[in-house]
């Protein structure tokens, strides 16, 4: 595979910058060389940027391109190759990202309609800003719909990419202007941390993909949408039955385990011990592969990667957790790369503070439930998962603030629907209501 | 080396020393530290190779009393005292009558003209920081009156040391409120700013538009930009004027950007006043000199009448360019960045 060259695009060109970043694949080769946008690069963007509203048939029209077109001299397959090299994502996922990424910009439309209140006379949904900045994250192919959603509303867009997957984004913005997207509604500029930071300052609203650190400065910004770790949760107050197992491996481990949705705590009203004992003895089951082999279901990771997650973990068993699984963090693998094999620990004390830990593989902490302390103890969490039969539950998990999704049964935590919000409204983040009152339109 | 420049060279060294070694004419701080040199100068020191024999007094400067700076004989003159930055600790002092003019009146040489006309703006430091009386005398030079708005480079500096880069920012808003008052009614035609100043600047509408067509200088200063940055300032932000560099700090004095030719390897090449202001590029392990396209540590030899200055290691790297009249000793300078030692050295570039 040759080595591509990434250079930041601004107004449909890209603009070549003599200072570029080698990013290396998993296993150490040589992938690709990246541009780095310096702060000015940004602010002429900035100042080109002009977003206009995209009609439906554009998006459709780009996510086909997207999945199947040859776009920049990069084929479907070639992309695939080298986000799965770049990321160390299993060539499935990365897969299922594309279809899910095409399937959603042809329902973007309907989607926009679905989360908004029913049309009512004299009042308007309009953009709250005129450009929007977003730094993607490399975890997965999903999240770059958000953006996409925002040109169709009519935001110019920057995108900053992550720094393992700058190949989706450049794919994706080539998709969107060869399927019509006006050029100048569109800026992709890869670039360091501080660009990423000065994006999220200079544009109207910003969204910012990242761990812990990265969206802690912009948690109390009303302009900026943080989107952290997702800390998704499972309550467990029933018998484990095959089936139930067979869920929350799943919800643990589906997608590599990359997910914000992927469960990471599990709380009990059981033992954690046997909980954690019989969950880890499926987990251990799953094979681990390179992330290029067709049965991979695991993540895998450069070696330097890979010796900071276990000594996280080591740090974690030291701190009192105990593991129940065969692998103490990831594993080497004969191609360079290390695997990211399960990993499950429990405790006993339903205070630790290692409860809401998220790593970058299937990792999950089961802890016990306290009932009379209800679902406030699970604090921030994307998704609870409920296995439960108290019937007041679902009411009660929703109205924690904190709990942004309530699944009750076995369905996979980030199960997607046109209307279904992710973690609260994109578009009321987005968008605003405004009132027109004309003569032309009655009120009643 | 050879020929009559090389002579002029060695003179200029010898002249140096005997001043500043001189009973008669030479500075305490220097006179006090002789016999514990190891070395006697006026001797031992013949060409420039020689003063790497010299320890690095630099940072004594941080706390020497100023009057044991100045030479005895000049001592019925007027000195001035500046400062360094104080990007690494406390700042160092230097003293000064004319020698630093001097130098200025020299790069003035070297910089184009700028369409002539109009006036310059300074957005620097001014105060303890030598650099605001030099662009003012170049201004002068040029016969333009010399706006100035005050920039304070240590308490930026400490803000971003501290982790409060947002107030830092609300600084660089506050001084460019300035600059765009003055632009609303003053013809301004050449700026000296900062590259993050700068980069500021072009973010906002208005202050840019008012600038964008005017500027037909632009002198930046104070931290490195890249050359693809450069690039974008000269083709994209403000396509009429000429931008240059100038590399230097309050030790070194400053060391313009010369003009560009074919051939460059490098967007800028940095110059200094030779054979005042000698500079080597040396591999920090060894101190030997790197080979011409490699980059180093900036290696100084301030050696003027009113302040000698020899070895002194400053705190940037750079690449190694052979100067077009190699009978002068010294080195050009391009792509200089900030030195760190180790890994665990925070070097506050901050915005000046």
């Amino acid at each position: 595979m040759d080595a591509p060259t990434l250079q930041p695009l601004v107004a449909g060109e890209h603009l070549a910058c003599d200072e570029t970043v080698d990013l290396p694949a998993t296993d150490g080769t040589p992938l690709a060389r990246v541009g780095a946008a310096p702060t000015l690069l940004l602010h002429l963007a900035v100042r080109r940027l002009r977003g206009a509203a995209v009609p439906p048939e554009v998006l459709d029209r780009a996510g086909a391109l997207f999945a199947e077109a040859e776009l920049a001299g990069e084929s479907a397959d070639a992309y695939r190759a080298r986000t799965v090299a770049a990321t160390g994502l299993p060539e499935r996922v990365v897969a299922a990202g594309l279809h899910s990424v095409r399937t959603g910009l042809a329902r973007l439309a309907e989607s926009n309609a679905r989360q908004l209140p029913a049309p009512a006379p004299g009042v308007r949904w309009l953009p709250r800003g005129r450009t929007l900045g977003v730094v993607t994250p490399s975890n997965h192919v999903d999240p770059h719909l958000t953006w996409a959603r925002a040109l169709s509303l009519g935001y110019g867009v920057v995108v900053r990419p992550g720094t393992r997957d700058p190949f989706t984004p450049f794919r994706l913005a080539a998709a969107l202007l060869a399927a019509g997207l006006p050029p100048a509604a569109l800026a992709v500029l890869p670039g360091d941390h501080a660009l990423g930071e000065r994006l999220l300052e200079t544009t109207d609203l910003g969204i910012v993909y990242g761990g812990p650190g990265a969206v802690a400065r912009w948690a109390d910004r009303p302009r900026v949408l943080t989107r952290g770790p997702g800390r998704s949760a499972a309550l467990l107050d029933r018998p484990l039955t095959p089936d139930l197992l067979d869920a929350l491996a799943r919800a643990v481990a589906a997608d590599a385990g990359v997910r914000c949705a992927n469960t990471s705590v599990i709380r009990t009203t059981g033992s954690p011990a046997r909980a954690a004992e019989a969950l880890a003895e499926r987990l251990d089951a799953l094979p681990a592969h390179p992330a290029t082999h067709p049965e991979a279901v695991l993540p895998v990771f450069p070696a330097t990667q890979a010796a900071r997650l276990r000594q996280t973990l080591a740090d974690l068993e030291r701190a009192g957790l105990r593991r129940h699984t065969a692998a103490d963090g990831p594993a080497p693998l004969p191609d360079g790369t290390w695997v990211g094999r399960p990993v499950v620990l429990s405790t006993g004390d339903p205070d630790h503070p290692a409860i809401g830990t998220e790593l970058p593989f299937p990792f999950v902490v089961v802890a016990p439930y306290a009932p009379a302390a209800g679902p406030r103890q699970f604090g921030r969490t994307l998704v609870l998962s409920l296995h439960s039969d108290d019937p007041d539950l679902p009411d009660a998990a929703l109205a924690e603030p904190g709990v942004r999704r309530v699944v009750v049964g076995g369905a996979p935590p980030w199960t997607g629907a046109p209307q279904l919000p992710h973690d609260g409204s994109l578009l009321d983040f987005l968008l605003e209501p405004k009132a027109l009152l004309s003569d032309k339109e009655p009120l009643t | 080396m050879s020929g009559r420049r090389d002579t002029e060279a060695l003179a200029h060294l010898r002249s140096v020393l005997e001043w500043h070694f001189g009973p008669e004419t030479g500075s305490p701080f220097w006179l006090k530290r002789l016999d514990s040199l190891g070395f006697d100068p006026l001797r031992d020191v013949r060409d420039f190779a020689d003063l790497r024999k010299f320890p690095d007094l630099s940072d004594e400067l941080r706390t020497v009393p100023v009057d044991d700076l100045v030479p005895a004989g000049s001592a019925h003159l007027p000195f001035e005292v500046y400062e360094s930055g104080g990007t690494l600790g406390a700042p160092k002092r230097v003293v000064e009558h004319l020698s630093r003019q001097e130098g200025v009146d020299w790069v003035e040489t070297v910089l184009p003209d700028f369409d002539g006309g109009g006036h310059w703006l300074h957005i620097g430091p001014t105060g303890p920081h030598i650099v605001g009386r030099s662009v003012r005398r170049l201004a002068q030079l040029r016969g333009a009156k010399f706006l100035t708005v005050d920039f304070d480079p240590r308490w930026v500096k400490l803000l971003i040391r501290t982790d409060r880069r947002p107030l830092a920012d609300e600084y660089v808003q506050h001084v460019l409120d300035q600059v765009e008052t003055i632009a609303e009614s003053q013809d301004v035609r050449v700026l000296f700013v900062t590259p993050p100043v700068l980069e500021a600047l072009c973010a906002r509408d208005r202050l840019y538009g008012l600038l964008a067509d005017r500027l037909t200088g632009i002198i930046w200063s104070g931290t490195s930009i890249s050359g693809t940055a450069l690039r974008l300032l000269e083709t994209e932000f403000f396509p009429n004027a000429r931008v240059r560099g100038i590399y230097g700090n309050s030790l070194m004095g400053i060391a313009p950007q010369r003009p560009p030719r074919p051939g460059d390897t490098h967007p800028c090449v940095f110059r200094t006043f030779r054979p005042r202001s000698v500079v080597e590029v040396v591999d920090p392990a060894t101190g030997e000199r790197v080979a011409p396209g490699e980059r180093g540590r900036v290696l100084v030899h301030l050696l003027t009448e009113d302040l000698f200055l020899p070895n002194v290691a400053e705190r940037d790297t750079a690449v190694r360019i052979v100067p077009d009249d190699p009978d002068l000793p010294g080195d050009d300078l391009a792509d200089v960045q900030p030195y760190r030692a180790t890994a665990d050295t925070q070097v506050i570039e901050g915005v000046y």
